[in-house]
């Protein structure tokens, strides 16, 4: 544009949403086994015919597109641990979050959960609260 | 099942045209562009002309008249609530251009009758601009296009 | 048959372009890209790719709004929802496929129009098994990230804040680096945490741009230009969703690489909007990054030249402009002589997707 106008004052901002209200989201067989086995306090993955464990569970093996088996999970150990201190908008949080992914020996993947108290990077960890999102600690 | 609902919030910049002509309601002006090579006038208004893609060269003042070039009858809101009294809108084809199908011309409400709609009279008839008494810049400022 | 780009143009490139709207800013950036390709887009140009993502635009089935501002009006235009190299991996593919001999591929960002924008990145999160379990901070997953790159290389808050220092400095002198600033080490570390082990300067801000690439065959390349830049593109996403299993391996780049021919590069533009994503992502195409920045041998003359005129650090994430960001920056490099350079793109959180533009001539 040969011209263009540059003063505020001249410009227009236009707020709006974008029209989304709700979203409810099916968890799937594999999502509600999972969450179902939260609530009784059961980990469950799921052993594909090749052996390999996945966890969380899905519906399908990814690597042959078939229907693995349900397998309880048990002794869970923080992988990763970070502190989060602030929101995505640079704000200061009231306090610290400690957010972690928990993982299996011999499952492939983990679970992203809240932690509390000091347990740290490799510790064996017991979970808090049996509900999902899970909150985890030292064990 | 997991409930979730998304925060999707804009401020959207009207950039250099449509500045101009929000700015331009306020004062009771629909102002489009024009590309002097191809002489298209652009209502609502664009920087650059798609056809030649060549920066659109002035702007020109329109007159807040027209005819309807198609309308319609919604009995059901934005909200999806069921309406007593439908809402009625179309496009206007506002005056100074050639073609058929390409125009300046604006989507709007259309004060008129529902029958006029369902005989589809009210297409090609003349409509003015119903503005408002307190105008902010916004598309809102003409209340709806009326019979003339 | 080989594929060249011919022009390339952008605009902006500032934390906030509040003169324009986002359609008039990628006409501002195509028309320089044609300029520079001596092309009339309303008769040499057969097919035109806009990569957009509607939640970014605030616009649902935003491809409405794609074709006239890069002069796809009534032409074959298309939307692909990624990121601007994966734009010209569709590019590549309409000249190859013969539907096309000259093919323009948009990105842009108006991120200054996102209000919401970290609610926007959450809600890319996985529904299930991500999105209830995240703190209020999309950062977290890239720390996560960050710590198990920590522990599989050695690499420490110092290395990464060595990795900030250089590139804030490497973008003065580049026309797009709204972030270049004079900041060492010390400077570095003495801010807090945002999320272990990131602090506020390890991670790149948003930033408005658009970016247009005019691409040709051939044969169309080599009658407008006697120096012609050859690409060569590739995507691959990683299936990391659910369980988050190879964090810190950046599996999507390699997944990419893996599809692109082997040849020497002379520089290396990776996306690099968490500092440690740089060494990440250099790791791809080169051995052991961590000892080649300790080395010293990430600038200009060095063994493995990384985002010598300051990758996102200094530059902005401009969304899914973020990949023609990083070619920009190659091209910038080729044209100082060097014979090649390859791009290695990113999504950004909460994705496993990258993306693998190799630039030669
Ligand atoms: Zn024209």
């Amino acid at each position: 544009m040969w011209s263009k106008k540059g003063r505020i004052e001249d410009l227009i901002f236009w707020k709006g949403n974008m029209e989304v209200e709700a979203y409810e989201y099916d968890e799937g067989n594999a999502g509600k086994k999972f969450i179902e086995g939260i609530k009784e306090g059961k980990f469950y993955g799921i052993k594909c015919s090749s052996g390999k464990v996945y966890v969380p569970p899905r519906d399908y093996c990814p690597e042959d597109m078939t229907e693995g088996n349900y397998v309880e999970l048990t002794e869970p150990y923080l992988d990763l641990l970070t502190e989060v201190r602030e929101d995505s908008y640079g704000n200061k949080l009231e306090k610290p979050i400690k957010v972690g992914i928990i993982r299996f020996l011999n499952a492939k993947g983990g679970i992203i959960v809240r932690v509390e108290g000091d347990a740290k990077e490799g510790d064996k960890v017991k979970v808090i609260k049996w509900e999902w999102p899970l909150v985890v600690g030292k064990a | 099942m997991i409930r979730y609902v998304p925060k999707a919030k804009y401020s959207y910049s009207a950039g250099q045209a449509q500045s101009v002509f929000l700015n331009g309601l306020k004062e009771k002006k629909i102002l489009g562009t024009v590309c002097n090579k191809c002489k298209k006038v652009y209502v609502p208004p664009k920087m650059y002309c798609e056809e030649c893609f060549k920066p659109t060269d002035g702007w020109v003042e329109l007159k807040d008249e027209g005819i309807v070039h198609t309308a319609i009858a919604s009995f059901v809101s934005w909200t999806r609530d069921r309406l007593e009294e439908p809402i009625i809108s179309g496009t206007i084809k506002l005056y100074g251009s050639e073609r058929d199908y390409v125009f300046p011309g604006m989507f709007h409400r259309i004060c008129t009758t529902y029958d006029k709609v369902r005989d589809m009279s009210i297409i090609g008839a003349k409509v003015k601009a119903v503005w408002n008494e307190k105008r902010v810049g916004s598309i809102e400022d003409i209340q709806c296009f009326k019979e003339v | 048959m080989k594929v060249a780009i011919v022009g390339m143009g952008w605009y902006g490139f500032r934390p906030s372009t509040p003169e324009v709207s986002f359609r008039e800013m990628v006409f501002e950036a195509a028309s320089r890209a044609y300029a520079e390709a001596n092309l009339d887009p309303r008769k040499d140009v057969d097919t035109f790719i806009s990569s957009q993502e509607d939640f970014w635009e605030g616009i649902s089935i935003a491809d409405e709004f794609a074709p006239d501002q890069i002069g796809g009006y009534l032409r074959p235009t298309f939307t692909v929802t990624g990121d601007g190299v994966q734009g010209i991996l569709h590019g590549i593919m309409h000249i190859k496929s013969g539907i096309s001999k000259v093919t323009a591929v948009e990105a842009h960002s108006k991120a200054s129009d996102i209000l919401t924008i970290g609610d926007i990145v959450e809600f890319a999160m996985d529904p299930i098994f991500l999105r209830p379990a995240a703190p209020p901070n999309f950062h977290f997953l890239a720390a996560l990230e960050a710590k198990a790159y920590q522990r599989r290389t050695g690499m420490t808050e110092e290395d990464m804040a060595e990795i900030v220092s250089i590139e804030k400095r490497n973008g003065f002198g580049n026309p797009r680096a709204s972030y270049a600033a004079n900041l060492n080490v010390s400077d570095i570390l003495s801010h807090e945490k945002v999320a272990e082990p990131l602090r506020r300067p390890d991670i790149a801000d948003f930033v408005d741009g658009a970016v247009v690439v005019v691409l040709a065959s051939e044969d169309i390349a080599r009658s407008l230009t006697d120096d012609p830049i050859w690409v060569e593109a590739s995507t691959f996403t990683e299936t990391n969703y659910p369980g988050y299993a190879e964090l810190g391996e950046a599996g999507y780049l390699r997944g990419a690489y893996s599809q692109i021919s082997k040849r020497k590069f002379d520089g290396y533009f990776v996306d690099d909007r968490y500092s440690f994503k740089l060494l990440e992502h250099l790791g791809v195409f080169k051995a052991d990054p961590l000892a080649l920045l300790r080395e010293g041998q990430l600038g200009e003359g060095g063994s493995a030249p990384t985002n010598v005129f300051g990758g996102l650090l200094s530059e902005g994430v401009p969304l899914e402009a973020a990949g023609l960001t990083l070619a920009l920056e190659a091209r910038e490099y080729l044209r100082k002589g060097y014979s090649s350079a390859v791009v290695g793109s990113w999504r950004g959180v909460p994705t496993y997707t990258g993306m693998v533009l190799s630039m030669w001539r």
